[in-house]
């Protein structure tokens, strides 16, 4: 058990007031408190982050009951808070701080955003801002690494400027030693975006790309006989994944970003071998390709021949690049496979 | 082992190779030759913010050839994902109703302080709607609704929007100091994915363009060069989330606006305006990797002015670059004799005096002490501009912060809300303000000992120079501003 770890997790998908065209209309999000819990269910799972339940605040939008709005500024303060009064009690050294948020963004600059709260008015948005917490307990020099994920728009939006971080900074004598990663969902002024996933539920492309990179989607080999999830690994893919995951308007539309944005981004393993990732995915074919396929992988090595029925063939695979051909020769296409896809066309 | 000889048709686009881990082992800008393992690898470009994708199996070498990319823009060029030929029809033959008078020999040289009034310079105003299905008349509202051409100062000068007729038509106006004595309003494809909109002639100098954005009223300004035309989109798209929408009449979005300027009459197919329309969401992106490969290709041929702006701001972006954090980082050096040039170039199109180039000279040239009388065109510039109120703090009055206070989201441009039912937003933003620098005034005492005293005027000059610039960085606030509330 990563018995020195610790998190926040954030997910605002009520926003009873923020919408704009109507004045005071809601402006709600389907995705946030989806995936919220998808990845609280990482964080404590043995197999994944496995933080101690006790060591991780969760606020969403389902802890508050109509008419309640909430969490606004004052609710997460009181959460940080106690978090801030837990870790300071808690044995030294700490290991790795998880902050996770999802809701309405926006971004002051690259790489530094945040999420408007539920209580934000059209006129008048409030926020948290994300990035300055992770700076904020990074400078602090107490944990070993943090790593932030932030599933939210990164435009401006109407926020003059984010609200400071509500704690006074704490800048220890020497050297800072935590190392650091964040990982946005969005380039700088782009927009992130959610939908119905294959799972049934509503979440953001981001973050149910980076549930599939966490289930061992995004491991690579160490040479060494090892696989891990590097911060690297992460990202690289993360921006193979993303795009699989959203509609054709989604990924034309010219305010939506394709593709997340990292940084800081201090190269060290988030998980060390995890679960093999491989799932059946099934890839229409061409005629041409006729009643048999080889299946390659990246270096042309054979992984086996599969029959083909009702033009299409279903073989199991784990997240890269591979080649089809007929096993007759002539036909051969090239293919990425990620995870993310329900299917894979190559007609 | 083999090599992969990659070429892209578009100068400015940034190649990748990708292997099967999803890790990057190549990149580069139009071009890429790389020798590697024969294996099966992902080829990966990037222009605007449009992307194009192949799986290469590499067995032997190999050549590659990267059509143009489509990119979603505002404005209808050809070989966008935004556009249709009615749209990019009308934009091509947008007239104004009076000729602009020639030029003068000096090029378009103005002045604010003295600015010509003859109406030498065009204006070109197109709201469009685009819809993945194209729309419908039941839904889509006139998208040009709200647009209005003011003064620098936000006065009302036309309407961009034609709220008493359907169809196209020129209309005579009211003769005005700065304008033309006629505008042509036209209109389109009422059946579905709605265009309409304004050309008139004007004064050159600069404006201020306001929008309709769907939450609201917004303002930006924009510039009229003597013998040039201002082209200006605004694109407008239901909301993305629209996958759960059955609303009756579909919600209103400005997604994007983009803005060129043209000697003659603006192509959609032209390859210039293509790149200056990458060049601007490179910068709203602050994505500058391709800059030295645009200015070389453009060279010294400024015939699109805000190519030039928005190519100017990028190389600076370089200068303050933080290190990059890409596997394989592509060196990309400031050049400040580039620089240099490429804003001297602007002066003789925009003049000195444009609050653009003032910002642009700022580090190079001392700041003129005289207030700005508008806003730039780009945020990139407004940031220039705050910083260097530190050494000019006459240059952004208070005034100005205020009207601009609620920013809007359209960057790389700098554009503010009007706020409805007059100023109690703006003086809530004040007080905002007022709070936020006196909360960091307590931190920084409390961080640096000899700080103490910054809030009863007794700290040393150091230290308080030190806060009011950290000030104008966090909060994005000018030096009066800064000065007023300590």
């Amino acid at each position: 058990m990563a018995a020195n770890d610790w998190a926040i997790v954030i997910g605002i998908a009520r926003y009873p007031e923020f919408g704009g065209n109507a004045g005071a209309a809601p402006r709600d999000l389907d995705g946030p408190v989806n995936d919220a819990e998808t990845f609280m269910d990482w964080l404590t799972n043995p197999s994944g982050g496995d933080v101690p339940a006790g060591q991780v605040i969760k606020v969403t939008s389902d802890d508050f009951a109509a008419p309640d709005v909430g969490p606004d500024l004052d609710d997460l303060k009181a959460k940080l808070n106690q978090f801030k009064n837990d870790i300071d009690q808690a044995a030294v050294p700490l290991g790795r701080l998880y902050i996770y948020a999802s809701g309405h963004g926006y971004g002051r600059e690259r790489l530094r955003g945040g999420v408007y709260l539920a209580d934000s008015k059209i006129d008048k948005p409030t926020d948290l801002f994300i990035s300055k917490y992770l700076s904020w307990f990074s400078e602090r020099n107490t944990f070993r690494e943090c790593v932030l994920f932030c599933d939210a728009c990164m435009d401006q939006g109407r926020l003059a400027f984010p609200t400071p971080v509500h704690w006074l900074r704490e800048i220890p004598l020497g050297p800072n030693t935590t190392r650091s990663f964040a990982s946005y969902a969005a380039r700088f002024a782009g927009q992130a975006v959610e939908g119905p996933m294959e799972n049934g539920t509503v979440h953001g492309v981001y973050s149910y790309a980076l549930k599939l990179g966490l289930d061992g989607a995004a491991a690579v080999a160490d040479g060494n006989g090892g696989r891990h999830i590097t911060t690297r690994s992460l990202q690289d893919y993360l921006i193979a994944a993303m795009p699989k995951l959203m509609t054709d308007a989604q990924v034309s539309a010219p305010a939506v970003s394709k593709e997340p944005d990292q940084g800081p981004l201090d190269d060290f393993i988030l998980v060390a071998n995890p679960p093999l990732f491989a799932k059946d995915v099934t890839i229409k074919l061409p005629v041409a390709a006729g009643n048999s396929v080889l299946l390659e992988d990246a270096s042309f090595a054979n992984l086996g021949t599969h029959a083909v029925a009702g033009s299409a063939v279903t073989v199991n695979l784990s997240p890269g690049l591979y080649l089809l051909r007929a096993d007759g020769g002539g036909w051969e296409e090239g293919f990425e496979y990620t995870g993310a896809e329900r299917e894979l066309d190559l007609q | 082992m083999p090599t992969l000889n990659v070429k892209a048709a578009d100068e400015t686009a940034e190649i990748f190779i990708v292997t099967t881990d999803f890790r990057l082992v190549g990149r580069g800008i139009h071009q890429l030759t790389e020798t590697l393992e024969a294996g099966i690898y992902k080829v990966r470009a990037l222009f605007g913010r449009g992307e194009w994708q192949k799986i290469v199996m590499l067995r032997s070498d190999a050549q590659i050839d990267i059509p143009r990319i489509e990119f979603g823009s505002a404005a209808p060029l050809a070989d966008t994902n935004r556009t249709h030929e009615t749209h990019m029809y009308a934009a091509e033959t947008a007239e104004p109703p009076e000729a602009p008078a020639p030029p003068p020999p000096t090029g378009g040289l103005m002045s604010l302080r003295k600015p010509s009034l003859a109406p030498s310079a065009t204006l070109v105003f197109m709201a469009r709607w685009f819809t993945p299905d194209g729309g419908g008349a039941e839904t889509l509202r006139d998208p040009a609704t709200g647009a209005m051409l003011a003064t620098p100062g936000g006065l009302r000068l036309v309407s961009l929007h034609d709220a008493e007729s359907a169809d196209s038509r020129i209309i005579d106006i009211d003769p005005r100091r700065r304008l033309g004595n006629q505008v042509s309003y036209f209109t389109g494809d009422q059946g579905g994915d709605r265009f309409s909109g304004a050309s008139l002639t004007a004064a050159p100098g600069v404006y201020t363009l306001r929008l309709n954005d769907g939450d609201g009223i917004l303002e930006q300004t924009i510039t009229l060069i003597a013998g040039y035309r201002t082209h200006v989109f605004a694109l407008y798209e239901p909301p993305i989330h629209s996958y759960r929408s059955d609303e009756p009449v579909t919600p209103k979005r400005l997604v994007d606006v983009a803005i060129h300027i043209s000697r003659n009459g603006l192509s959609m197919g032209d390859e210039a305006a293509r790149l200056s329309d990458a060049a601007r969401l490179a910068l709203a992106d602050e994505r500058s990797t391709a800059v030295n490969d645009l200015l070389r290709f453009v060279g010294g041929k400024f015939d699109s002015p805000m190519l030039g702006l928005y190519g100017a701001h990028l190389l600076h972006l370089q200068k303050n670059k933080e290190a990059s954090t890409a596997e394989i980082e592509r060196t990309v050096q400031y050049d400040d004799q580039l620089f240099q040039q490429v804003v001297e170039n602007l002066v003789a199109l925009f003049g000195y005096d444009h609050p653009d180039i003032i910002a642009l000279r700022t580090g190079y040239h001392p700041t003129a002490n005289d207030p700005l009388q508008t806003a730039p065109m780009l945020w990139q510039s407004w940031k220039l501009l705050l910083d260097a109120t530190m050494t000019s703090p006459e240059l952004i009055e208070p005034s100005l912060w205020r009207r601009t206070s609620l920013r809007s989201h359209l960057r790389p441009f700098f554009a503010w809300h009007v706020p409805h039912g007059g100023g109690e937003r703006v003086m809530q933003r004040g007080i905002d303000l007022a709070r936020a620098v006196t909360n960091a005034a307590v931190e920084f005492e409390a961080l640096y000992p000899s700080a103490a005293g910054l809030r009863e005027g007794a700290a040393p000059e150091s230290a308080r120079e030190d806060f009011i610039r950290s000030c104008i960085d966090q909060f994005e606030a000018p030096r009066a501003m800064i000065e007023r509330i300590l």
